[in-house]
């Protein structure tokens, strides 16, 4: 018999040593991009520069239309996703999980998922702003997001459902529970944490995203807030773009701290929805 | 001889091609305890779950035959009345699953769920009886506001036990309600179930002979998805008529 000699504990080593590399490797850039815009930005940033419009052509002046802006477009595109993603997630989970039409629906979300944010905004330009007539709007620039949202929440909501053991299911239809009230009373309760995920990846997307509102809701410079769905509305992202790419002469300090308005902003309504999550996780066991 | 509550006959179920059940006659008497036994994979819980339909859940499911409560076959239901029928049929499961709720609110499910939702004194007042009736109020002082998840398994056993009494069953199926217990807290649910003989008539499959000796009225033994043997307790364990209950009794297969 031939024997081959090894060093299972010498492999350990080297395994754990290889993969905390690599991490490093990778968490080190994210670290440094927070660092940089946070340096180079902070300094900019004071009660002024988020309370005030932007003055003189965007080259003076705070962001706080777009502050509004971003927040309006970011809470509209959950507020019309999460009904239309939730239903359609239990539609596919709950009712008909091998039916034709579910296999269909789930290919189309699938192609949703690839499609770049630039063909969501010429897609809502078509479709919100010129068909429908809705013009560059807060309701187009919404939808619009929404859509773009949709494959993310229906996707997290199909495995929060999924991961509800059948057998709280089965115990509330002996119950004499009809299908909904099972759906509605047993399966929904404990999917919202999943529901939640959902919604954070998609905050963070359409709180960054520019091409989908380029065409369909964002103004380059409007220093007031929207009085109706109808008005457009600055946003963050595109404010960026337009002092980055369209007005010379602003100091590269000012761009940071635009990018760390909207990573703080973004990261604050994620804190919300993780800080909810966590409490709903908390209270829950099985 | 107890009046028959429920008449099986020529029931045939198929899982896709695989057929789980074959033939099954059976008569099970009113406030009787009846014993489903068998090996494993024989077609036990299959059986129950045909006695609330729950096997409908399944897509592949295919049914032959008939099933009758009270004189009706409830094969020929629809829809409608098939939730009805999970109203006046209870069932525990193997392994105890109340709700991510309070003990109060799994108990109630049941009459909140109801077409006829009740005033909230009566939802109070029947919760309480059915805690009552399974010996959790005292167990729990009271203190309906706890997650009933946070209960010992023995304890959560018999909350589900009592989440199945508010909608007034006849009938209650257990399918193997004890495997997950000691055998002590096997001793408390099993003085419970023959309690309850005396106003509801229960099937109750369970690997553990001793225990089909000790609470059930009848005994029916499945094998391969057909009944060997159905007769009297005492019967099936001291005389029992076919060979194969005699190997299945003294541990020889099964
Ligand atoms: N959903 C299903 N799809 C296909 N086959 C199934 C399904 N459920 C059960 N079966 C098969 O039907 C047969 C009977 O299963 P059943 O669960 O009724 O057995 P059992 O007697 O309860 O077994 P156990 O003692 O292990 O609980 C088994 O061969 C099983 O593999
Ligand atoms: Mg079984």
């Amino acid at each position: 018999m031939n024997f081959k000699k090894q060093n299972p504990i010498n492999q350990q080593k080297r395994a754990t040593f290889g993969l905390g590399l690599i991490t490093a490797i990778v968490v080190i850039p994210v670290l440094l991009i927070l660092g940089v815009v946070f340096v180079k930005g902070i300094s900019v940033i004071d009660w002024n520069f988020l309370t005030t419009e932007p003055t003189n052509g965007l080259r003076e002046g705070g962001v706080f239309p777009a502050i509004v802006g971003t927040l309006i477009l970011v809470v509209g595109a959950v507020v019309w996703s999460v009904p239309f993603g939730v239903a359609t997630a239990i539609y596919l989970v709950e009712y008909s999980p091998r039916s034709r039409a579910a296999n269909l629906v789930r290919l189309a979300i699938l192609n949703l998922a690839g499609v770049p944010s630039v063909v969501y905004g010429l897609f809502g330009l078509g479709v919100f702003v010129i068909a429908l007539k809705f013009g560059a709007s807060i309701l187009a620039g919404t939808l619009t997001l929404a859509l773009m949202g949709l494959p993310v929440i229906v996707t997290s909501t199909a495995e929060a459902l999924k991961a509800v053991p059948d057998r709280f299911r089965e115990a509330s239809l002996a119950l004499g529970a009809s299908k909904w009230q099972t759906t509605r009373h047993v399966v929904l309760p404990n999917s919202i944490q999943g529901i939640l995920t959902g919604i954070i990846l998609e905050i963070s997307r359409a709180g960054g995203e520019t091409a989908p509102i380029l065409f369909t809701v964002a103004a380059f410079y409007l220093p007031r807030l929207p009085q109706s769905i109808f008005d457009q509305v600055m946003a963050l992202p595109m404010h960026l773009f337009a002092i980055s790419t369209q007005v010379p002469n602003i100091g590269l300090d000012v761009r940071y701290a635009v990018a760390l308005t909207l990573l703080f902003l973004v990261l604050g309504i994620n804190a919300v929805a993780i800080s909810i999550r966590a409490k709903i996780r908390k209270n829950r066991i099985w | 001889m107890a009046k028959t509550l429920i008449k099986s006959e020529k029931f045939n179920l198929w899982y896709g091609d695989f057929q789980a059940l074959i033939d099954i006659d059976l008569d099970i008497p009113e406030n009787q305890v009846t014993a489903v036994v068998g090996p494993s994979g024989c077609g036990k819980s299959t059986f129950v779950r045909c006695i609330n339909r729950l096997n409908d859940q399944i897509n592949t499911v295919s049914t032959k035959g008939s099933i009758f409560i009270d004189g009706t076959d409830i094969y020929q239901y629809t829809a409608d009345e098939v939730v009805g029928l999970r109203r006046s049929v209870g069932m525990v499961f193997q392994r105890p699953n109340p709700f991510p709720l309070s003990v109060f609110e799994n108990v109630a499910f049941g009459l909140k769920t109801n077409p006829m939702v009740p005033d909230h004194q009566t939802i109070k007042k029947e919760v309480n009886k059915a805690l009552q009736a399974v010996g959790l109020l005292e167990d729990l002082d009271g203190n309906l506001a706890r997650p009933g998840t946070s209960l010992s398994l023995e304890q959560q056993q018999r909350l589900c036990i009592a989440r199945c009494l508010p909608t007034r069953p006849k009938i209650l199926l257990m399918d193997e309600p004890c495997s997950a217990l000691d055998p002590s807290d096997t001793d408390k649910v099993e003085e419970l179930i023959r309690e309850l003989r005396k106003d509801y008539t229960v099937v109750i499959v369970t690997h553990n002979l001793q225990q089909a000796g000790r609470i059930s009225d009848q005994s029916v033994l499945f094998h391969l998805g057909k009944i060997i043997e159905a007769a009297p307790t005492a019967d099936f364990f001291q005389n029992p008529k076919e060979k194969r209950t005699r190997d299945f009794i003294t541990g020889r297969y099964g």
